[in-house]
């Protein structure tokens, strides 16, 4: 099976664009005009999106991108099984964010035990509130630890953090236990 | 001393973080062979940690050590010197020491004595009880976050943050997170002595650390989860997407 990247969230949060931001390729979306009136952009992604990172050796690694609304949560475990790394980005300026967060922490929590995961916050910068430290605390109060971070999507650098720190648990859960 | 004693150890003038990782420390390298150290606040306890700027008459203890900092310049008194940050490596060297001089004084333990404490000459050597190379916060613990940490302890460092992230997914030692991370011992030690200091830290000892119970900082997490078995295919993995991506 080849290893795979998940990106997930609430709608608008990015996905789509922070897989553009480090695949090696132009992703591969779903993305249909929206109708849902409660969500404020002209196309939404309903299947997922697809981007990948060719590793020497002809390895790749595959980005994927879940649909963001609610309605599609039964893909979220069934596209995170067996992830090398998940990612949870969420839009600050929408109207309750830690009540977005908690529905993906509830959604995917059989397999967040097992995973790395880290979160990233966007349009901190205009939307301030809740903090970053509101967000662990939120996260700390249901027993989840997570790197939690600012986030632009659309910088490479701030995607490949995400990815760093991704990588940092990874490869913390596959060391040697008597290392 | 031929049976386990009852020794008190006091505190004068420390800080608060430093009498919290005394707390801590006492879970680790509390107990021997000779007997078990509380903390206590009581006059006439075997041990006084004494920070450098206290009067040493009012430690009043069997044996008083310092607590100073690094660069500090402590009496040339012949007493022990604990160099901050705190190492428990270095906290252990004094009770043990502490506990060879009352033996060979016969030293009445938890006598209540109050008079000046006896100089000695320390176990180990000042150098030793500073070293930066035990800079080891926590060495014969396992260390897992309860909580990401903010920007006080970060400092938007990448090193800082691929730390904390390392000890998110599981338990690590000292010696695993620098394994791990390839920074120093030293550096890696401070980090954990920040996070404990925040309550960041849930620690347990390392298996086959002399102590018994579990020390915990702050308010368990989820279990920590079953880890797949090492394999060295992902650690290869990890290694060529991070090198593919420009993160090593």
């Amino acid at each position: 099976m080849e290893p795979k990247i998940v990106f997930t969230g609430p709608p608008g949060a990015g996905k789509t664009t922070a897989i553009a931001a480090i695949s090696d390729t132009a992703p591969v979306v779903t993305d249909v005009v929206n109708h849902d009136a409660g969500l404020a952009k002209a196309r939404t992604t309903v299947g997922m999106d697809y981007g990948s990172v060719m590793l020497e050796g002809g390895e790749q690694v595959r980005l994927f991108g879940t649909p963001g609304q609610e309605r599609f949560d039964f893909l979220w475990p069934i596209l995170t099984k067996d992830a090398l790394g998940l990612a949870i980005l969420i839009d600050n300026s929408r109207a309750d964010p830690l009540a977005d967060l908690r529905v993906f922490l509830k959604s995917l929590a059989p397999t967040l035990s097992q995973l790395a995961c880290v979160v990233g916050i966007g349009r901190l910068e205009t939307h301030p509130r809740p903090s970053l430290d509101d967000f662990s605390a939120a996260m700390a109060a249901s027993g989840w630890v997570f790197p939690v971070l600012p986030v632009d999507v659309r910088e490479r650098d701030d995607v490949l953090m995400l990815i760093d720190l991704m990588l940092a648990q990874a490869q913390a859960r596959n060391m040697e236990n008597d290392e | 001393m031929s049976t386990k004693q009852a020794f008190r150890v006091r505190t004068q003038g420390l800080r608060k973080a430093e009498e919290l990782s005394i707390a801590v420390f006492l879970r680790f390298v509390g107990q021997s062979e000779k007997g078990r150290w509380t903390l206590s606040n009581e006059p006439g306890a075997e041990l006084a940690l004494s920070a450098l700027d206290t009067p040493p008459g009012q430690a009043q203890a069997n044996v008083i050590a310092w607590v100073a900092d690094a660069e500090a310049t402590p009496p040339a008194d012949g007493r022990m010197v604990l160099r901050r940050p705190l190492q428990v490596e270095a906290f252990g060297h004094v009770l043990r020491a502490c506990e060879n001089h009352l033996e060979t004084r016969g030293v009445p333990v938890a006598a209540g004595l109050t008079q000046a404490a006896p100089q000695i000459t320390p176990a180990v050597s000042a150098g030793q009880a500073v070293s930066p190379g035990l800079a080891s916060f926590g060495a014969h613990a396992n260390h897992r976050l309860v909580r990401w940490p903010g920007s006080e302890v970060l400092q938007n460092q990448r090193q800082r943050k691929i730390l904390a992230s390392f000890l998110v997914s599981r338990p690590l030692s000292l010696h695993q997170l620098v394994s791990l991370s390839g920074v120093s011992e030293a550096a890696c030690g401070d980090f954990l002595r920040a996070l404990a200091e925040l309550n960041l830290l849930e620690s347990h000892p390392a298996a086959g650390a002399d102590a018994a119970p579990a020390a915990s900082m702050a308010e368990p997490v989820h279990a920590p989860p079953r880890l797949p078995p090492p394999s060295a295919a992902t650690g290869s993995l990890i290694n060529r997407l991070r090198k593919r991506l420009g993160l090593s």
